[in-house]
């Protein structure tokens, strides 16, 4: 009892800390729980993931994201085929009228190239999300370390 | 007394017997299907030999058939400027090794990771990265040819993607491979990976290797 007691405190504390969404006032396009995966201090890329969610009757697309504290960053897609895993890049992020976008492990993520300094858990990054139609959304992205089991959920 | 009380009472053997057969029954099923069948399909039967290869390690050690002997290795390739698949994958394998921590010999089971991206990931590179997700983690590579001598004897490809400076990707075969200790190809772990499963599925054939 102690131990679903300290879990569900630790769940709801979780949710409190982490439950942040970003969005610009004017447009129905919300970034959802934007996080980066915490990386080796020597790495050169890091992954970022959220769920984009439009509230509007018409579809987004988000051709351009930019960081002060990354050179570049690409829309990536994790795939595997026949045992080959690779990642293939996106161009533009399509979120249709009242749907959300995934971006998750194993699967749509935004590759952030060349770090400018180290990032650990904890730390910010902020986000500048360039739509089509010239206007744009920052979000700030945690760091996180991740501990246990993060492969994508079996079927 | 009705007349089930009166069943029960003298067909006592025979009902006992009916709930052990299908007690029995039922948890054979579930041994196949939890455990034997995911085992038929990843081992390798028999195991396969190898022969020599040469990598680098960190600080210029050297990564070769020696290393696999003596323990039990699970390998996975990849490379560093990959930021999904690969630190996804190395987080598992440092779940696992805090897994089995609990339920094997001490040194008895390493973890290494290769790069088949020898341009970008130097041996010393390989080391800080793979500390941070263990600090017993080897990290090793060579240049293609070396690689090659190595993955084509174990079905791992792995082949540079585009050019754009700096900035190519590459594909590669996503398996966890398991070498006995006896440095022989054992079983492979196709992705995704989940710690718990293939450690659960290890520790199976640690039994079955005490067996016989
Ligand atoms: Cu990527």
């Amino acid at each position: 009892m102690k131990y679903i007691i300290n879990c569900s405190l630790a769940m709801i504390a979780a949710l409190l800390l982490v439950n942040t969404t970003y969005a610009s006032e004017k447009i129905g396009l919300h970034i959802h729980d934007p996080w980066i995966k915490e990386a080796p201090p020597n790495a050169t890329v890091l992954g970022a993931y959220m769920t984009i969610e439009n509230h509007e009757n018409k579809k987004f697309i988000i051709t351009q994201i930019t960081s002060p504290l990354f050179k570049k960053i690409e829309i990536h897609k994790s795939v595997t085929k026949d045992g080959m895993t690779t990642m293939e890049q996106r161009k533009r992020i399509v979120i249709h009228a009242n749907k959300s976008f995934i971006l998750q492990p194993g699967d749509y993520h935004l590759m952030l190239i060349k770090p400018t300094k180290p990032l650990k858990h904890g730390d910010l990054v902020p986000l500048t999300f360039t739509l089509e139609n010239g206007k744009t959304i920052i979000a700030k992205a945690k760091v996180k370390k991740v501990l246990g089991s993060m492969s994508p959920k079996k079927e | 007394m009705t007349v089930n009380a009166a069943f029960v009472k003298n067909n006592r053997a025979l009902i006992a017997f009916i709930l052990i057969a299908v007690i029995g029954f039922f948890s054979w099923r579930v041994y196949h299907v939890q455990i034997q069948d995911p085992l038929d399909r990843i081992l390798l039967d028999p195991p396969r030999s190898l022969t020599p290869f040469s990598l680098v390690a960190g600080d210029n050690n050297p990564f070769t058939l020696e290393q696999l002997k003596g323990k039990w290795t699970f390998l996975f390739f990849g490379y560093t400027s990959c930021p999904d698949v690969c630190p996804t994958t190395l987080t598992e394998m440092a779940t696992m090794s805090k897994l089995l921590a609990k339920s094997t010999e001490p040194n008895t089971i390493q973890f290494v990771f290769i790069s088949v991206d020898p341009e970008r990931d130097t041996p010393d590179h390989l080391k800080n990265f793979v500390a941070y997700f263990n600090k017993t983690f080897t990290g090793a590579t060579g240049t293609i040819d070396q690689l090659n001598t190595l993955t084509r004897q174990i079905d791992i490809k792995h082949r540079r993607l585009k050019e754009q400076g700096n900035n190519y990707l590459v594909e590669h075969s996503a398996d966890i491979l398991l070498f006995n200790p006896q440095a022989k190809l054992f079983a492979r772990f196709p992705a995704p990976h989940y710690s718990e499963e293939i450690s659960a599925l290890f520790t199976e054939i640690l039994k079955l290797n005490k067996d016989t």
